[in-house]
């Protein structure tokens, strides 16, 4: 294999796997926060600001894959 | 008028669809339309000097300028102490509503200290609209895709003179040929704005820190009070140098998120209108719309939270551990 192959390779594996733990993260935080506006509906707003905060948590961890992808296709 | 106006609309929007469609689907004979120039590092445009005047330097000022002038317009009855300022209208009552809503939603998260704290809401609500505005600003049609030819070594691709305008199409050529380096490009492409919003905001949450608890505050990151249990207190105290760590993780989490997300959105815009330039755009710029508004929100709620546990007593947290 070439370096250009094993470097799309790596970006394409980075990003693949960096991407299952947040993509669990993010859907563990949905249902908990669709379950907790379906229990006591009148504390909507407050649930769904801390889960979009609790949603970017997670996504960070995807969001470093995703540079980490980036820097391995356009910088190195 | 007004139906002139709208005339006028349909016709221009037409007349994109059309140009978009010749330009798309007739004029490349043969060639195949290549994926957009993408690179991290802001295109330097020119130099004042030594001084390096990139793209994004010149949008992040341009939104300032935009900020400044709405605030200045959307706040002028009231400084004249016009008696019509009392019932808002238009601009104003836009901005009194947005306020209104950031300052409802750090009311949550900071209780009865938002108004202990000089400037907090200041800085909060700087943070939400520059961010908004520089995320959205990357919508508008002509960022990314207006630019200077400029010839490149390597992975170039042809170029098309069309009148007074030069177009920039596949095959990409592995030795020589042309790339575009945009005039315009969203502030947040660039890791540098992501980077000082961040160090701004964590430096700041350090200043409130200590405005409110003094000396004390320093307790969170040297706890020698932990000594005082005997020997195991040395793990207190490791524990709580460890926090040192996280405010520098703070920083490269902050700027990257965002850096991450806005970079992220502008190469899917750019795919997307590639890969099926007619409809499918329209809905991934929905998408961007949501993400700017959500990514400028973390922001600050963030940062307001962060500054939220700089608050809290460090006695606090021992009560809780005695209990426990």
């Amino acid at each position: 294999m070439t370096p250009d192959v094993m470097r799309l390779l790596a970006a394409g594996l980075a990003m693949g796997l960096g991407a299952i733990g947040p993509g669990v993260g993010i859907g563990l935080v949905g249902l908990g926060g669709t379950q907790a506006i379906g229990r006591n509906p009148e504390a909507g707003g407050v649930i769904l600001t801390n889960m979009i905060l609790a949603i970017a948590f997670a996504e960070a961890v995807a969001i470093y894959a995703l540079v980490i992808a980036l820097i391995l296709l356009f910088v190195v | 008028m007004k139906k002139i106006g709208t005339i006028v609309t349909v016709l221009i929007v037409l007349l994109l669809c059309g140009a978009s469609f010749y330009v798309g689907a007739f004029n490349a004979e043969g060639a195949k339309f290549a994926l957009p120039h993408i690179q991290m590092a802001p295109e330097v445009l020119f130099y004042i000097g030594s001084f390096p005047v990139s793209n994004t330097l010149l949008v992040t000022l341009g939104v300032d300028a935009l900020l400044i002038v709405a605030a200045w317009a959307s706040t002028r009855k009231i400084r004249s102490g016009d008696e019509a300022a009392l019932v808002p209208t238009g601009l104003q009552n836009f901005a009194e509503w947005m306020y209104e809503t950031m300052y409802d939603a750090s009311l949550n998260v900071l209780g009865d200290k938002l108004e202990k704290l000089p400037g907090v809401i200041t800085l909060l609500f700087t943070i939400f609209i520059f961010i908004l505005f520089a995320n959205w600003i990357e919508l508008v049609p002509g960022f990314d895709t207006i630019g200077l030819v400029e010839e490149v070594e390597h992975h170039g691709y042809t170029l098309s003179e069309w009148g007074p305008i030069a177009l920039i199409h596949g095959p990409v050529l592995e030795e020589g040929g042309y790339t575009l380096k945009p005039i315009l490009r969203a502030a947040n492409t660039d890791l540098n704005v992501p980077l000082m919003l961040a160090i701004v905001a964590v430096v700041m949450v350090q200043y409130y820190g200590v405005y409110y608890l003094g000396k004390s505050y320093f307790l969170r990151f040297f706890n020698y009070k932990a000594f005082s249990h005997g020997a195991t207190g040395i793990f207190e105290f490791l524990a709580s140098v460890l926090e040192i760590v996280s405010e520098f993780a703070k920083i490269l989490s902050f700027s990257f998120r965002l850096f991450g997300n806005i970079f992220a959105g502008s190469i899917l815009l750019a795919v997307m209108a590639f890969l099926f330039p007619f409809m499918a755009p329209a809905a991934f710029y929905f998408l961007e719309l949501f993400v700017g508004f959500i990514q400028a929100m973390v922001f600050m709620m963030l940062t307001a939270s962060f500054i939220a546990v700089a608050l809290s007593e460090h006695g606090d947290h021992e009560e809780g551990h005695a209990a426990a």
